[in-house]
């Protein structure tokens, strides 16, 4: 009795293994396929830079390179410049962002309507395509300027904590006050709203991703629909592009300058270093440089509950960056990760960006070979 | 092991050196100009896969280059108005209905960008390693092997060490009167064959 009981336990103790080990003759029955998880979000350079166009929607001139002459069939209507200047929102957004007298009202109207279905106005994607050429480019010649030794993937990011759809829809909801049209054509008659207002918001065809509870939802996402953050990122786009064609360029720079480069972006704490000792002993071999020594610099209570050490750490005579903790080993790898910081965010003085006037020639990185 | 240095630093059966044979392809297609400084030309025609990426590589100066040329072709597109003053849906007389259309987008392409490096003979010396494609195919076509991804990062970097050297409106001039004029015509070949 107890024998055969032993014999059950111990062929249930192995029965998963003795699963895992065999070879079945039989075909397993195939794995049910998960969809290969999509990235929720993509960089906005890599977005609006490639907004499409295709053929049927534009009209494409014989010679296809006569760029002046192509033109999108949707474009019916158009609001325009004195409806424009009757819509409050819009006037209250031309003053609060300063914008000369030339700037007309029409192009923030436009601006602000995104390509939506059986639209007939004309909309703001190709501003936005623009507005985004034209953001990349000053975003990534600031940065290359001021951090010319900033590792491409953190550059990259940089830019996007610049300029991605977070961002600059921050820009437009929080700093610029440009609000989403979100009521019904009903409320809108109910509460006695003249038709034209609704040109004051951003409209766009609502990508829908959350169902309230207790509303069963059908799929009416569309080619043309978008996510709340990218369509407020593409007003502002489109705006900065209105700059250019009414103003010119040096406005466009100084505009961008003041609204989205004068934000404070934290580079340093884009940097994860997975082993700083190591990766600072290479970085000083491709630099021949000696290899790097830690001294205890000084210390306080190292035999009570909260010692504290500041370390130093050492290139031969040459410090290259200090670092504290509440233990040696801490100290140690916090001087490593300020060494390496101390490297990449290197930051030359008195640095002029290449579209700035009187230019010189800047500091070129030879590029790093890990990270 | 290490590798022997010697077979690192070579690519394509040429050493890699500061010399006049290696920049003289480049130099001569500069000019006095957007004359460039030796070591930058270096820099300019080094892969970041060459040598493991020890030696000084182009991969900044072309995400520098690629941004610009970007903008340059965008404004390029608009600034062809001679119809669209009168046209009804322009901003400030520029029209931007013809950006994001194939032929906008063809214009800064790695296909484009190396096929002009070819056609002007820049990309005779380049430092690179190849990752080679398949055994079966023949000697000449591997050694003939030039991925479009590797090879367009000359021009661009090109156009990036141009503007960080002479800044941006000489590397626009330099991207106007050079690289457009080249371009275009491909262009229309490309949109042609379609």
């Amino acid at each position: 009795m107890l024998k055969s009981s032993r014999r059950v336990i111990y062929s249930l103790r192995l029965s998963p293994i003795r699963r895992a080990l065999s070879t079945s003759p039989v075909k397993p029955s195939p794995l049910t396929v998960t969809p290969a998880k999509k990235r929720s979000f993509k960089f906005s350079y890599e977005r609006s830079n490639n907004a499409i166009v295709e053929e049927p929607e534009l009209k494409v001139p014989e010679n296809k390179l006569d760029f002046g002459k192509y033109e999108r069939s949707s474009y019916k209507l158009k609001i325009g410049e004195e409806d424009a200047k009757r819509i409050p929102s819009i006037v209250a957004l031309h003053s609060r962002l300063g914008l000369s007298p030339s700037y007309q009202h029409s192009t923030l109207a436009r601006a602000l309507t995104c390509k939506m279905k059986d639209s007939e106005y004309a909309d703001n994607k190709q501003m936005a395509l623009f507005g985004a050429n034209l953001l990349s480019f000053y975003v990534t010649e600031h940065l290359i300027t001021e951090y010319p030794r900033l590792p491409i993937s953190i550059l990259k990011n940089a830019t996007d904590a610049y300029i991605g759809d977070f961002s600059l829809c921050d820009v437009a909801k929080n700093s610029w006050g440009i609000e989403e049209d979100e009521t019904s054509n009903l409320e809108k008659y109910l509460s006695r709203e003249p038709k034209l207002f609704k040109f004051g918001r951003l409209r766009y065809d609502k990508n829908t991703t959350q169902v309230e509870k207790g509303i069963t939802k059908f799929d009416d996402t569309t080619a043309t629909s978008l996510s709340k953050a990218t369509a407020f990122a593409d007003s502002v786009r489109a705006i900065i592009a209105g700059v250019y064609a009414h103003d010119g360029e040096s406005k466009t720079k100084k505009f961008i300058d003041d609204h989205i480069l004068s934000r404070k972006v934290d580079i340093s704490s884009m940097f994860e270093f997975r082993e700083p000792g190591k990766l600072l002993a290479r970085l000083l071999k491709v630099k021949q440089m000696e290899a790097p020594t830690v001294r205890l610099i000084s210390e306080t209570g190292r035999l009570s509950n909260s010692p504290m050490f500041v370390v130093g750490c050492f290139s031969g005579d040459s410090m290259l960056a200090g670092g504290e903790g509440s233990s040696l080993k801490e100290a140690r790898i916090r001087s490593f990760v300020n060494s390496l910081k101390a490297f990449y965010l290197y930051r030359p003085l008195d640095t002029k960006v290449p579209s700035d006037d009187n230019f010189k020639p800047l500091f070129v990185d030879e590029g790093e070979p890990f990270y | 092991m290490l590798r022997d240095p010697e077979d690192i630093l070579t690519s394509n059966g040429r050493k890699y050196e500061l010399n006049e044979e290696n920049l003289k392809p480049l130099k001569e297609y500069l000019g006095e100009d957007y004359k460039l400084p030796d070591k930058l030309l270096l820099q300019v025609i080094t892969h970041k896969s060459f040598a493991h990426g020890t030696k000084p590589y182009n991969e900044r100066l072309s995400f520098l280059g690629e941004e610009l040329l970007k903008l340059s072709a965008s404004k390029f597109v608009l600034g062809k108005k001679q119809v669209t003053s009168g046209y009804k849906f322009s901003v400030g007389d520029l029209n931007f209905d013809s950006l994001g259309s194939l032929t906008h987008r063809l214009i800064v392409t790695d296909r484009v960008l190396s096929e002009f490096a070819s056609a002007k003979g820049i990309d005779k010396v380049f430092f690179c390693k190849v990752a080679l494609p398949q055994q079966s195919s023949s000697v000449t076509e591997t050694k003939n092997y030039k991925p479009k991804a590797m090879y367009s990062t000359i021009t661009s970097s090109l156009v990036g060490a141009v503007a960080l050297q002479h800044g941006k409106s000489t590397a626009e001039r330099f991207i106007q009167e050079n690289l457009l004029t080249d371009i275009l015509p491909m262009v229309q070949k490309v949109r042609g064959g379609k």
